[in-house]
């Protein structure tokens, strides 16, 4: 019987490159939609209190 | 808000003209990889209008939220990177306004809190509410007369039904910091 082992390998990235690797996997993402909307949210609520 | 000592190496990421990003790792006791966003919303009083956004990143799951309370024990020092970056959006993107507020101030996050607290609050004071923005005033109070030579702040306070901006006082409980930069 062939038994197919499932090894788990562990290298070792430099931070710089951990970061630009999520920076590229992020590149298209949307970040925080709901802030987005919050904040949309709230100025269409805002007065400007004049001095 | 650039001169702090002990701050984390960030990597900063431009997504078109209406995103910035930068990212870092917090490190405690274990390794987090944190965001930072300026993100465009609207045009607001006369200014481009850019929102912050904060949070962590798992890139296991692939979860990114602005929840999360770690126990990195590096508060300051993730403070002081998020407050490193404000002079470098500006410098990108000149005269716009930028808005600040935190996930915990909205009114979803009091009615979530009241489920599994074992404080006993009453509806109006949430002692575990606005603690994220708080931390941006405690520090802007302290620091409003040297930042205000080049900044000009508006704090915005939660009315039932309106938010009104004014410009900043100190020791106000305001729910939104606003921020541009003199010219």
């Amino acid at each position: 019987m062939n038994k197919t082992e499932n090894k788990k390998t562990v290298v070792t990235v430099p931070e710089s490159g951990l970061l630009a690797l999520v920076a590229a996997k992020l590149k298209d993402a949307v970040l925080f939609p709901e802030k987005l909307e919050e904040a949309k949210e709230y100025l269409k609520k805002a007065k400007i209190k004049t001095a | 808000m650039n001169d702090f000592q002990d701050i984390y190496d960030i990597s900063q990421s431009q997504q078109g003209i209406d995103s910035l990003r930068y990212y870092f790792v917090s490190k405690g006791e274990k390794d987090i990889i944190k965001i930072i966003q300026y993100q465009y919303v609207k045009q607001f009083n006369g200014y481009p209008l850019f929102n912050l956004g904060f949070g962590d990143y798992d890139l296991e799951t692939e979860n990114l939220s602005d929840k999360e309370i770690s126990n990195n024990k590096d508060h300051y020092k993730v403070l002081h990177t998020i407050l490193d970056t404000i002079p470098r959006f500006f410098d990108i993107y000149g005269d716009v306004m930028l808005m600040v507020q935190g996930s915990d101030s909205k009114p979803e996050f009091i009615e979530n809190c009241k489920i599994n607290c074992s404080r006993k609050c009453n509806d109006n004071d949430c002692k575990k509410s606005h603690r994220r923005i708080s931390i941006y005033r405690g520090f802007l109070d302290k620091n409003f007369e040297v930042l205000s030579e080049k900044y000009i702040f508006k704090g915005g306070q939660g009315f039932e039904d309106h938010n009104l901006i004014e410009g900043y006082g100190k020791h106000q409980k305001y729910n939104a910091v606003f921020v541009s930069k003199k010219s």
